[in-house]
Formats: structure tokens, sequence, C-alpha cells
């Protein structure tokens, strides 16, 4: 059975003003992020996949930044049309968000409790006491050692990882929806990165959230994710579920960033040299007709320089954008 | 280790906060101490004036005008008589209110307009900007001579005109912090849980920039005093017979008492000088103390 999905984004454009000229960093992308399950957005960096993840809060810093196009629908309502006052409403008690640097996402002049104690009263709005027992709640449900007492600490007595678990709590808080994790664990050691994903695993088992899980690493995405929508150059180029993506991936993009992941010892005898995409992602002032990833693609053809390919559904409810399977 | 473990392990740190590190490192810096002390002394002694004072500083007895100091006049008496060791203590009060008054004032305008323009910037900024280069660009005792002429030479005009003249600087520091403070990481992670633009300007960006705010009102009061002190010595700030310190040093412009009467005009400028600098004292001692940065 497909899943029913939390929320559909429709051709969204976002587009950066620059100083050279403006730069559309999401392009007419359409994404159905399905309910009670993981979405992973996967690619490299500056292909957009952060920018989904503001755009949906709509967080983009404007200026230079703009969603010009395209729309949100979350619960048969256009995000994109909704004013400001209804869409604090909307963030953090039905879709939230946990970034990339804990070190520096809380407020280092208040105590840890007092941001999550805010956060609770704010959408509920809960006498203190009632708040502050549902925080110390919050910190129980991400695994926090004696959290009456967690709850008095300072951002700097506590370490990366124990940050990353406050900016989740802070998340889970008020039980939305939809949770975007932008790079949630880029910026931890690889043993908090697993703590962190399988926490992020065990909240969704508990309250049934979605989760976009935005990430480079093709690892993090084969462990956690459910779906994976690959990105490049502002525009969707694959969407799958993970195990067809991993098993058979379609598009030359994805293929390569499955043979540029390093393998201990896969080369036998032989030492083998890590496989790398030639090029770089293009620039996005000035795109060029045809497929954005035909001056990289070991496949290219003629039609792939002229005419750019539309997302081509498969079997299993594949999507991808490129002629080999039109 | 068990959860457990590591939790009792980190329970043997002692945990401080912010204003207790704070509060550490002023403790170290010596000279803010002093001036901390002779600080809280001036603020007893202004408070508690009434009971200090040994005579009724307004109570003039021509039989001792001009009088040095004895055992009834500890500090001697100034031209018409009065005890000067009173109205030093009075003279407190004046200096201390208008310090504090001024800068109160200064702080509330500089951090209000400070914040709409950094926060919000656009045309806020502008209009707000050019204000303070405007205000910046008057030469400002002459300004506070002709407002302080137009109003009237009465105490609460001086604070006022003080204070608004004083916003300017509070404004710039506190826009300047908040273009930093604005694009922090924990306020874009404020804003994805549902906070509002005032929501934010209180509990993330001012907390934050606070400490630049009370340093430069203590130099503030500082400033002030001074102003204050030179205001009254020309005439034009507090009347007789109140006493302040700077219309106490008035006396000494004529020849005779600052050749041969040290007595009225010695003390309310050593009191002058040592209040500013004391709160100096205290400012420098803050502004370390305060640092974020050491942390």
């Amino acid at each position: 059975m497909e899943p029913a999905s939390v929320l559909s984004v429709r051709g969204l454009t976002t587009v950066f003003k620059t100083d050279l000229g403006v730069v559309r960093a999401v392009d007419k992308l359409d994404l159905e992020i399905p309910a009670r399950a993981t979405l992973g957005i996967v690619g490299e960096s500056g292909c957009g996949k952060s920018t989904v993840g503001l755009s949906i809060m709509k967080l983009i810093p404007s200026p230079p930044g703009r969603i010009s196009g395209g729309e949100i629908y979350f619960e048969n309502r256009d995000l994109l049309r909704l004013n400001n006052r209804a869409m604090r409403r909307i963030r953090g008690r039905r879709i939230s968000m946990i970034f990339q640097e804990p070190m520096t996402s809380l407020n280092p002049v208040r105590r840890v409790g007092e941001t999550i104690i805010e956060v609770i009263s704010l959408h509920y709005g809960l006498p203190r006491k009632e708040a502050r027992r549902k925080a110390i709640e919050a910190l129980e449900s991400i695994r926090i050692p004696e959290p009456e007492i967690r709850i008095n600490d300072y951002p700097h007595e506590m370490s990366g990882g124990m940050r990353q678990r406050i900016m989740i709590a802070l998340a889970i808080c008020c039980k939305p929806e939809l949770v975007i994790a932008d790079e949630p664990t880029t910026a931890l050691d690889v043993t908090i990165q697993a703590q962190i994903l399988s926490l992020l695993d065990q909240i969704q088992k508990e309250t049934g959230t979605a989760i976009v899980l935005i990430t480079h690493d093709l690892g993090v995405i084969a462990e956690n994710a459910d779906q994976v929508a690959v990105m490049y150059a502002g525009q969707l180029v694959e969407y799958a579920d993970t195990f067809s993506l991993f098993q058979e991936p379609l598009h030359p993009y994805t293929q390569g960033l499955m043979l540029s992941v390093p393998r201990p010892g896969g080369g036998g005898k032989k030492k083998h040299r890590l496989n790398v995409i030639p090029g770089s992602v293009p620039n996005l002032l000035r795109i060029a007709p045809g497929c954005r990833f035909a001056q990289r693609c070991p496949e290219a053809v003629e039609k792939c320089y002229q005419k750019e390919p539309a997302l081509i559904p498969q079997s299993g409810g594949r999507t991808v954008r490129c002629w080999r399977y039109a | 280790m068990t959860p457990a473990a590591v939790a009792s392990v980190d329970q043997d740190i002692p945990r401080k906060s912010f204003v207790a590190l704070a509060w550490r490192r002023f403790l170290r810096h010596h000279l803010a101490i002093i001036g901390a002390l002779i600080v809280v002394v001036l603020v007893l002694m202004a408070v508690l004036a009434p009971w200090l004072a040994p005579r009724d500083p307004n109570r003039v007895d021509i039989m001792s005008a001009r009088e040095g100091p004895s055992k009834e006049h500890v500090l001697g008496c100034d031209v018409v008589g009065r005890d000067v060791l009173s109205r030093l203590i009075y003279g407190t009060r004046v200096s201390l209110s208008v310090g504090l008054v001024a800068v109160a004032i200064g702080v509330l305008i500089g951090t209000l307009l400070g914040c709409l323009a950094g926060y919000f910037g656009g045309w806020a900024d502008m209009i707000i900007s050019r204000l303070i280069d405007a205000v910046l660009s008057f030469p400002p005792l002459m300004l506070i001579l002709v407002i302080v002429g137009l109003l009237g030479p009465r105490l609460f005009n001086i604070m006022l005109v003080l204070g608004l003249l004083g916003w300017p600087q509070v404004a710039r520091i506190v826009r300047g912090q908040i273009l930093a403070v604005r694009e922090e990481q924990y306020v874009l992670s404020s804003r994805a849980v549902g906070a509002g633009s005032r929501r934010i300007i209180l509990t993330d960006v001012l907390p934050n920039i606070m400490s630049p705010i009370i340093v430069d009102s203590t130099f503030g009061v500082a400033r002030a005093i001074l102003i204050e002190a030179g205001l009254s010595f020309l005439g034009m700030g507090v009347q007789p017979p109140t006493a302040s310190w700077g219309n106490m040093l008035n006396d000494a412009q004529s020849l005779s008492i600052l050749e041969s009467m040290s007595w009225m005009w010695v003390p309310p400028g050593l009191m002058i000088f040592l209040a500013t600098i004391s709160i100096n004292f205290v400012g420098d001692g803050l502004r370390d103390a305060l640092d974020p940065k050491l942390n």
C-alpha cells in the first residue's frame, strides 16, 4: 500500500539574489513526504537539499532568498499562502526542524530547560509548572539521564551530542507530524551519530512522526530512510524506496554517488582508486539547455545536451529524470 | 559506563551559572572591587543623608560664614555659613540621581531604537541611523546649555537633557550587536519552533547583548555626573539652595576662595573625582567580567 503523504511539495522554486544574478537553488521541485516514515533527501553540497527544508519551514533568509513559486500542501492548506502568524503556530507545533550545528543552535545565556519550557507554553498555553513537567518528559523521551537536573544546565555545560539531543527534544516536545532533520549528525563524531540516528528512529516508532532526513551521507540514508529523494543542481533526479535504490540505482548520478563511497577491502588484492564523478556541480547562474548532469554523465548522448528530461515514472512507484528510461 | 555512572561523574564538576562565573572574574579585578566599595559608600551616603549629615545643609548662619574647619564644622563653612560636610553628603544625592536617571532614560530610548534599527533593518534602520548621526553631530555642551536655558535649570530637566543626548551612543552599540546576534544559529532555531520577532528580541537577542549595554551605562553614569557638575559650576545646573557638588565648586570662581579657603572647593572636587573614577573602575571590571569570549 502506498503510504499517504503528510506534506506535498509542488513545483517549489526558491531563488537567491546574488551580485552575479539570480540563483535557482531549488527548481520546480515536486516531493511527497510520506506519513509515519522517513524520507531521505540526499545530494552533494549546494544541490539545494537544505534549501528545501528551510523552504518548507518558510525560513529562507530574505533577502537575499525568496520562494518564487510552487505550493507546499500540509493538511489541505498551502503553507506558502499562510500569513506569519499562522505559520508561527505551525513551526515547532506541527512541523519542526533540527539543524546541523548543535553547538550554536542553543541560546548560550539561557538554561536549556527554559528554552524547552518556553516552546511548550508557547504552543500549548500551559502554566509554567505544567510546561516544566512536560519539558522533563521530553528530556526523558530523548534518554537524557537525570532530566530534573540537566534541565537546569546551560548549553556550555553540555557536549555536542547532548546539545543535539536537546535540539531533538525541542523539535519533538509538541509532538509534530513532521520533523525536518537537516544534517543532524554531520557535526558529531561517529559513535554519537549512531546514537542520535537510532534515537530519531525510536521517536518515530513511538510517536509516528514523519521525518525528512537531509544528508550527504549515503550510509545514513541506507540505515535510516524508507524512501529516498536524490537531488542534483536544485532538481529531483531520482525517487525510490531505499531498498530498490541501493539494489538498482537508475540515474547515472545516483550510480556515481554509490560508486564514490569508499569500501574497505573492496578491491581484493589489487589496490583500487576511489571512483569519483568527474567535473563539478554546474553553475546555477548559467544553466545550459538539456540535462543538468549531462556534462558529467558517462552515458550522455546527443539528446541529453539538447532537451531536459522530465521525471519519468518507473515500476514500483519510482521516478527518474533521465532519457535512458524514457 | 552505564548512563547513571556517566551522569554521576558529570555531577562532580561544579556547575556555575554565567552570573557566578562573571562574579568570580569581577572579584579578580582589584581596582573594580575598590571602585565598587566606594560606589556602595556613596549610595549609602545618598540614601542616609538626613541621618549622616551633622547639620541642615541649607541652614544659613552668617556668623560662621567662611569659617575654616573646626570641631563644630568638620569641613568648615561656605560663604553664607552653611556646613560644607552636610552639603557634601546631600550633594551625593544630586550627583548619583542625575547619573542614574539620565542613563536610564538614555538606555531605554537607545535600546528600543537600537533594537528596531538592528533587528528590522530597512527603512526603520535608515531613519534611526540618520537620527543618531544628527544628534551626535551637535556640539553637546552648547545643546545642553541652550535646552536647559529654555526649559529652566531644574534637576529633572538636566536629567532629561542628558538622557536625550545619551541615547544615540547606546542605540549605536545595540544596533551593531543585534546585527551580529540576529544571524546566530540559535535565532534561526528559535524561529523554527515558532517564536515571533518580539519573543526573539526579548529572549534571544537582548539577553545576549546585555554586557555591552551594562558596561556602557556604567561609563554613562560617570559621564553624566561630570556634565552635571560642569553645568552646576557654570550656574546652569542645580540651583541653590539645593546642594550639588558642582554648585559648591561654583564658589571657587572667586579668586580669594580659590587661594585661601580650600575647604570650600577641595572636598566637592575630590568627591566628583572619586565618584567618576570609581564608577569607571567598576565599568572596566564589568567589561572584563561580562565578556562572553572568556567563558
